[in-house]
C-alpha cells in the first residue's frame, strides 16, 4: 500500500498555509511530521487524512483519490485521532463503541466481532476499567486514551494521530508509543504530527520536517539529524548520543 | 453479559430508575392534569370517560378542556425538551435552547405573521412556525460556524437575533390587534382554551421529531464529538446535521406554533437529565421527551390551580421555576472543569 501527497497546496479561506507538498509513505511505515508552531503541520495532516479537501493537488492510496472515496469506505481505511475533541455526553465504551461507526450497517447492530474489538481496544488501551465512566468527567489524559481506544477499535490499515502525547504522563507517552510500534508490526501505517522530538526522532521511520507551510526535507531521523535540519526548524542545536540511542536538544 | 453494549451494572440501574421516575410523572401530571382543577373529577371518571365518551358533566369537562391542554402541554414540554438536547449537542454548546438562541422567537414571529396574513387558517400556523424556526436555526447556526466565532458569540447573537424578531412580534400584533386576540399568552406561552382541532397538525411534527431524534441519537452522539471526529468515523457531518437542525427546529417550531413562546424548557429539563444520564443521547433524548412533558404538564396545573379562580399564565410559571434554576446552573458551572472553552 502507497500513500502519495502530489502537489498538495491547502489552506483556510484566503489563507494558504501548505505549498506543494510531495511525498511518499509505504506500508508500515512510522511516520513523524515536525516543525514550528503555525508550520502547517496539522493541515497538512487533516488533507492527507481526507478531513479537509486540498487547494490543489491530491491524495491518494494505491491510486485511489481519498477525497473522493465515500465517507464509510475511507473511514474504514483512514482513521484519525484529532486535536480537538470534544467530550459529549457518553461513557468511554460508548465513545469506543462509535469506532465501530464505519461499519455499522442498516439496522445498526453490533455484531460479536465488534463488541469482542471494542472490549480489546479497551483493553489494550488501559481504559477498562473506567469504562462506564462519563468521559466529560474524566481528566484530559483519561480522555485522550478513550479516544485512542476508539481509534484502535476503527481498525484501519493507515492511522493518523494529531499530537497523540497530549494530556499524557511520560509512562503512557512511551505505553503509547510502544502501541504504535505494535501497530506497525501488524501492518499498520502510523503518521503523527508531535511536538516531542524525542520521541519522534526515537520511534519514526521517516520525519517529515516542516516549515512555513513547506516540506523542507523528508528523511530517517539520522538523516534529518546529519543534515541539520532540526536546527534550522527550531533554532536549536542537536546532539546524538550513541551510547544511549537518543538525541538531545539545547537552545543555540 | 460479558459484553455488554450500553454502560453496565449499577449505573446502568441508576439510568433505568431515573428514567422510570420520569415515566412516572409523566403519569401523575397527566392524572392530576385532568382530575384536578376548578371541578375535581375522580380519577376513576377519568378511565371511565376514556373507555366511553358518555356526555356527562365531568366526561364533557374532561374532554373539551382538560384533555386537551394536558396533551398539549405534554406535547409542548417534551418536543421543548428534545429539540434542547438536538440543539446543544449540534452546537456542542449546553447553555444553548430554543428559546436562548432565538428559534422560539423566529417561530412565533412566523406563526403571527401566518395568524395576521390568513386570519382564518390555523392549520398553516405550525408550518409557519417550523419555517420561523428553521430560518432562526439557519441564521443562528451561520454565525456559530463562522471562523473563530465562539460558544458566548453564539448565545449573544441568538439573544440579539431573539431580541430582534420579539420586537417584529410586537410590531405585527400593533398594526394587526386582531391578528392575535389573545397576543399576550402567546408571547409569555399558555395552553389555555386550547382545542384538539389547534393541535392539528402540530402533533404530528412533533411525533415524527422526536421518533427522528431517537433513530439518529447515535449520530447525535458522534457529531457531540466535534466535526473532525465525526468525519473520520465516516459520516456525512453536514447531511447529518442539516437533518438534525430540521429535527430540532420542526420540534421547536410545532411546539411554539400552539403554545407560545415557552422559554426555560428547553434549557432546563436537558440539564436536569443529563445530570443522571449520562451514556448517551438515546436515553438523553428519551427521558427528557418524558420528563419535558411532565414539567410543562405540571407547571400548567400550578398555573391554574395556584390562586383559583385566577389564572396566571404557564409562562410565567415555568419561568418563576425556570429562572432560579438557571441562574444556580450558571453559577455551578463557573468553577466546574468543563466550562465554556470557547
Amino acid at each position: 500500500m502507497v500513500i502519495r501527497l502530489e502537489n498538495l497546496c491547502g489552506g483556510y479561506g484566503r489563507k494558504q498555509v501548505l505549498f506543494d507538498i510531495n511525498a511518499e509513505i509505504k506500508t508500515g511505515e512510522i511516520i513523524s511530521i515536525v516543525g514550528a508552531n503555525g508550520c502547517g503541520k496539522s493541515t497538512l495532516l487533516e488533507i492527507a487524512s481526507g478531513l479537509m479537501k486540498p487547494i490543489s493537488g491530491n491524495v491518494t492510496v494505491d491510486g485511489e483519490d481519498v477525497h473522493s472515496m465515500e465517507g464509510k469506505k475511507r473511514a474504514k481505511l483512514i482513521s484519525v485521532l484529532s486535536q480537538q475533541k470534544s467530550p459529549g455526553v457518553l461513557t468511554v465504551r460508548a465513545l469506543v463503541y462509535h469506532g465501530r461507526f464505519p461499519y455499522l450497517g442498516y439496522p445498526r447492530r453490533y455484531t460479536d466481532e465488534d463488541r469482542q474489538i471494542v472490549e480489546e481496544a479497551m483493553q489494550t488501551a488501559g481504559v477498562s476499567e473506567f469504562a462506564d465512566e462519563s468521559l466529560s468527567e474524566l481528566s484530559g489524559g483519561q480522555q485522550q486514551k478513550a479516544y485512542i481506544a476508539m481509534l484502535i477499535a476503527q481498525n484501519t490499515k493507515i492511522v493518523y494521530m494529531d499530537e497523540p502525547v497530549t494530556f499524557l504522563d511520560i509512562n503512557y507517552q512511551l505505553e503509547l508509543m510502544n502501541l504504535i510500534k505494535r501497530m506497525q508490526k501488524s501492518g499498520k501505517t502510523v503518521i503523527m504530527v508531535i511536538h516531542d522530538l524525542n520521541l519522534a526522532m526515537t520511534y519514526s521511520d521517516r520525519i517529515m520536517a516542516m516549515k512555513d507551510g513547506r516540506l523542507i526535507s523528508m528523511g530517517t531521523p539520522k538523516e534529518i539529524y546529519e543534515k541539520g535540519v532540526l536546527g534550522e526548524l527550531f533554532g536549536i542545536e542537536t546532539h546524538y548520543s550513541k551510547k544511549e540511542n537518543q538525541y538531545f536538544f539545547k537552545k543555540l | 453479559m460479558k459484553y455488554s453494549q450500553t454502560i453496565s451494572t449499577e449505573k446502568n440501574k441508576k439510568e433505568l430508575i431515573f428514567i422510570t421516575i420520569c415515566i412516572v410523572a409523566l403519569i401523575m401530571s397527566i392524572l392530576l392534569g385532568v382530575c384536578l382543577g376548578a371541578t375535581r373529577i375522580p380519577v376513576s371518571d377519568f378511565f371511565k370517560a376514556l373507555i366511553d365518551n358518555d356526555d356527562s358533566t365531568n366526561s364533557r369537562i374532561i374532554y373539551a378542556v382538560r384533555l386537551p391542554r394536558v396533551v398539549a402541554s405534554v406535547l409542548a414540554g417534551a418536543a421543548l425538551a428534545v429539540s434542547g438536547v438536538e440543539i446543544q449537542s449540534i452546537l456542542e454548546n449546553p447553555l444553548a435552547a430554543p428559546s436562548i438562541i432565538g428559534i422560539n422567537s423566529g417561530a412565533g414571529f412566523f406563526a403571527v405573521l401566518a395568524m395576521a396574513l390568513f386570519p382564518n387558517k390555523f392549520s398553516l400556523i405550525p408550518t409557519a412556525a417550523f419555517i420561523g424556526a428553521m430560518l432562526t436555526v439557519g441564521a443562528v447556526y451561520i454565525i456559530a460556524r463562522k471562523n473563530g466565532a465562539s460558544k458566548i458569540t453564539l448565545v449573544l447573537a441568538g439573544i440579539a437575533v431573539g431580541n430582534l424578531l420579539n420586537a417584529g412580534i410586537n410590531t405585527i400584533t400593533t398594526f394587526f390587534p386582531d391578528a392575535l386576540t389573545a397576543s399576550n399568552s402567546f408571547k409569555v406561552g399558555s395552553v389555555a382554551g386550547i382545542t384538539f382541532g389547534k393541535l392539528t397538525p402540530a402533533w404530528i411534527y412533533i411525533l415524527v421529531g422526536i421518533a427522528l431524534a431517537i433513530i439518529f441519537s447515535n449520530e447525535l452522539d458522534i457529531l457531540a464529538l466535534g466535526d473532525k471526529t465525526a468525519k473520520s468515523l465516516g459520516m456525512n457531518v453536514k447531511l447529518i446535521r442539516f437533518i438534525m437542525l430540521i429535527t430540532a427546529a420542526m420540534l421547536a417550531g410545532a411546539a411554539v406554533s400552539f403554545s407560545g413562546l415557552l422559554s426555560f424548557v428547553g434549557l432546563i429539563v436537558p440539564h436536569i437529565v443529563r445530570f443522571f444520564v449520562k451514556s448517551g443521547s438515546r436515553r438523553l433524548i428519551t427521558a427528557s421527551a418524558f420528563l419535558g412533558g411532565a414539567f410543562v404538564t405540571f407547571c400548567d396545573l400550578l398555573s391554574r390551580v395556584l390562586f383559583a379562580p385566577y389564572e396566571i399564565q404557564l409562562g410565567i410559571v415555568i419561568s418563576y421555576i425556570g429562572v432560579p434554576f438557571f441562574i444556580y446552573l450558571i453559577m455551578k458551572k463557573k468553577g466546574g472543569k468543563h466550562g465554556d472553552k470557547a
